[in-house]
């Protein structure tokens, strides 16, 4: 619930953007929300490249300063590898916008859409050639 | 000794020739290549049938259905077979994440420990890669995912048939069982599967089945590019009718390169710890 209100406030204070995205079938989607919530200026605090799934921890602050914990998921190593990815694409200290499906009981994860890294490139979750097999949430064509 | 050393330089050179042409005919773009990497790109771009099957062959490693490279699968493992009395009290226990569970709810065995799925699942879920070779009197059947090798033997020998009770003819039942295989033409092999271990599920929807199951594979090599799989599971304590476990569809991998890929039981309880049982409690489910 803490976490839930927490989100509730970072959305209302504008730090938070949902955008308005259909979702598709993918691994685990039940538990994420429908629509892209963005986290910009999230600093990374892990980064773990592991199975079954790779996962990125980060903060995001609000507007007081405070700073909410996140963590999202993406997909395995190798399929990720297959679309751009290496253990190296971020690591903690930096910064970079997150666009991410947050879990709708309000608990701080969810699952990538994409990253924005400092240079303007980004990186984004399986799609269709990374990762078949009813895995892939995200859809290029969405995208565009 | 002097042949052996010809036929491996022989060997050497036309891999890096076959490499080189591999290469040269796969999607250009400027980024270096290695043979040690898997471009599902190279998969992809080798359209068509690529030519006759040989006759008796399936040696070679193939892509599946997860393995990027578009390989689509061409019929799902049933969903709602028909049960007996017992299969659908075991059924109605399973609780798989494909029929909407969470993964916090899930009991899937590989789903919350990286436990080994068994045969038949390994074989119809989370299809990436497998590599088939043939020696004098077995095949082998390796599977990248998880890392799993089967092991068919073609010598003539019958299936065990006792996997409970006491006795000098039980065997024990393990988690790819025991398999006989022959090819019933030149381009079909028929494998045949008993003692499978019953603490696993046939298919990642949760079908169980019992240690006195018995799983026919029915490979079939239509071109030199395309391998199909279709199997079915026979199991009267649990099920009235023999169950259709899919038909799952491989193409051949130009370069016959894939990648490690397992799922780390150390790994999955960080996963399930940070994410999936956060995200997962009752209340994401309304």
């Amino acid at each position: 619930m803490k976490s839930h209100l927490l989100v509730s406030t970072l959305l209302g204070l504008g730090l938070l953007t949902a955008v308005g995205v259909p979702v598709f079938a993918h691994h685990g989607n039940a538990a994420y929300a429908d629509e892209i919530t963005e986290f910009k200026q999230a600093t990374v605090t892990k980064f773990a490249w592991a199975n079954p799934h790779a996962l990125i921890s980060f903060d995001a602050k609000n507007a007081k300063g405070e700073v909410v914990h996140m963590v999202v998921e993406t997909a395995a190593p190798q399929a990720l590898r297959l679309i751009g990815w290496a253990n190296t694409s971020v690591a903690p200290g930096d910064v970079i916008t997150v666009r991410m499906y947050v879990a709708k009981n309000g608990n701080p994860a969810g699952r990538l859409q994409k990253i924005i890294l400092a240079d303007g490139s980004d990186l984004h979750d399986t799609q269709l050639g990374g990762d078949e097999g009813g895995k892939t949430r995200y859809d290029p064509l969405s995208d565009k | 000794m002097r042949k052996v050393s010809t036929g491996i330089i022989a060997g050497v050179v036309g891999a890096l020739c076959i490499s080189a042409l591999v290469s040269a005919q796969a999607p250009q773009n400027n980024a270096p290549r290695s043979p040690w990497k898997y471009y599902p790109e190279d998969a992809r771009a080798n359209e068509g049938p690529g030519g006759p099957a040989p006759v008796r062959d399936m040696s070679g490693t193939w892509a599946g259905e997860s393995s990027g490279a578009g390989v689509k699968r061409l019929v799902p493992p049933e969903r709602n077979p028909a049960f007996t009395a017992l299969g659908k009290e075991l059924f109605s226990k399973n609780k798989a994440e494909s029929n909407g569970v969470l993964i916090a709810q899930s009991n899937d065995p590989h789903v919350r420990f990286c436990d080994p799925f068994g045969f038949p699942r390994n074989m119809n879920d989370q299809i990436r890669s497998m590599t088939i070779a043939t020696v004098q009197n077995r095949t082998f059947v390796m599977l990248k995912f998880m890392n799993i090798w089967r092991e068919i033997w073609m010598d003539g020998r019958a299936l065990p048939t006792k996997f409970a009770g006491r006795g000098a003819d039980v065997h024990d039942p393990t988690y790819n069982g025991y398999s006989v295989g022959r090819w019933v033409d030149d381009y079909t092999f028929v494998a045949e599967t008993t003692g499978m271990a019953p603490e696993t599920w046939a298919t990642e929807g949760g079908l169980p089945h019992s240690v006195d199951a018995k799983v026919t594979e029915r490979f079939n090599r239509s071109s030199k590019n395309d391998l199909s799989l279709t199997m079915t599971m026979d199991d009267p304590k649990l099920y009235s009718k023999p169950v259709s476990l899919g038909e799952v569809n491989f193409r051949w991998i130009p370069s016959q390169t894939f990648f490690d890929f397992s799922c780390v039981p150390s790994s999955v309880q960080m996963y399930l710890k940070e994410m999936a049982d956060p995200s997962g409690t009752p209340a994401a489910a309304k």
